[in-house]
C-alpha cells in the first residue's frame, strides 16, 4: 500500500499508465516492487 | 560473474514465501536494489535482475518462472532496454526484448496500423510496446548475454578478462538447456543419437514429449 501511496495512484491507475502512458523513473521502480510482490503471493492476475 | 565481468560486487538477495523465491541484488529501496553501469568511470546507467523461481512439474526442482533484466537510463531512471522472460505468457512472446527508442518510420508504419486496429497496435508513438522474440523457453539469451552486449555495444566499463567469464557462464547456461530440451523430447534426441551411430536401450517408460516451448513463440 505504502508503494502506492508514495505515487498517489490507485493500483488500477498505475495498471492504466503502464498500459495506455508512460512510466516516470519513480513509477518504474514501484513496478519492479509490485511484479515482486505478485510473484511472491502467486497474485500475477493482472500483471504491469 | 557481475564482479568478473562489470566490475561491480554487488551481493545477491533471496526473497523466500513458501515454494517461491525472488531473486535481486540486496536492498531495502528499490534503487538500492540497482546495478551501476559506467561508461569512462561515469555512472551512466543501472542494471535491474530479478529472477523469480518456483517449482517445476514434479514439485522437486526449482525452475525459472520469470526473468527481468532491465537497463536504465540515469538520467530520468527510465529504461533503455528490457529482457524479459514469463513463462506463463498469454499474448506476448515467452521471452522478448523491448528497445525503448524512436524511429520515425516505424511510428509510421505503427500509426497506420493503429488505425485500422487501435487493440493489437495500442500505441504507434511507443516502440518499446514491440515485443521482439528471442527463442522462448528454451533458447532464449542468458544474462551473459546481455553482458555482453553492454560491454560490446554500449562500451560501458569492464574488468580484464571478462570475456572469459562471460563464455564460461554462457557455457554452463546453454549446456542445462541443451540438457533440459533433451529431456523434453527425448525420443527426437535418441534419433539422432542412432544416426550417428549409438545403440540405444530405451527406458521401461518413456516420458511424454514436452513439445510447448517448441510451438509457443
Amino acid at each position: 500500500m505504502s508503494i502506492l501511496v508514495r505515487l498517489g495512484l490507485s493500483i488500477e491507475e498505475l495498471r492504466n499508465r503502464s498500459k495506455y502512458g508512460t512510466l516516470s523513473g519513480e513509477e518504474w521502480e514501484a513496478v519492479s516492487e509490485l511484479e515482486e510482490i505478485g510473484f511472491l503471493l502467486d497474485d500475477t492476475t493482472e500483471d504491469f | 560473474m557481475l564482479a568478473s565481468t562489470l566490475g561491480t560486487d554487488k551481493q545477491m538477495a533471496s526473497v523466500q514465501l513458501n515454494d517461491r523465491y525472488a531473486v535481486r541484488p540486496v536492498g531495502d529501496e528499490p534503487h538500492q536494489q540497482k546495478i551501476p553501469l559506467y561508461v569512462g568511470q561515469e555512472h551512466v546507467a543501472d542494471l535491474l535482475l530479478a529472477i523469480y523461481l518456483t517449482l517445476d512439474r514434479s514439485g522437486t526442482y526449482l525452475k525459472t518462472a520469470r526473468a527481468d533484466f532491465r537497463v536504465f537510463s540515469t538520467l530520468d531512471r527510465t529504461p533503455l532496454l528490457r529482457m524479459e522472460y514469463h513463462a506463463g505468457m498469454r499474448v506476448d512472446p515467452v521471452c522478448h526484448w523491448q528497445v525503448h527508442a524512436e524511429r520515425g518510420a516505424f511510428t509510421h508504419l505503427l500509426s497506420m496500423a493503429n488505425a485500422i486496429d487501435a487493440r493489437r497496435v495500442r500505441r504507434p508513438h511507443d516502440l518499446s510496446t514491440i515485443h521482439l522474440p528471442v527463442g522462448g523457453e528454451r533458447f532464449r539469451p542468458c544474462l551473459e548475454d546481455l553482458i555482453e552486449l553492454l560491454i560490446q555495444d554500449c562500451g560501458v566499463d569492464h574488468v580484464p578478462d571478462w570475456e572469459a567469464a562471460v563464455q564460461e557462464g554462457r557455457h554452463r547456461w546453454r549446456l542445462r538447456q541443451f540438457r533440459s530440451a533433451v529431456r523434453d523430447l527425448q525420443e527426437e534426441a535418441a534419433d539422432v543419437l542412432r544416426l550417428e551411430g549409438w545403440t540405444l536401450v530405451p527406458p521401461a517408460e518413456l516420458s511424454p514429449a514436452y513439445e510447448t516451448p517448441y510451438r509457443r513463440w
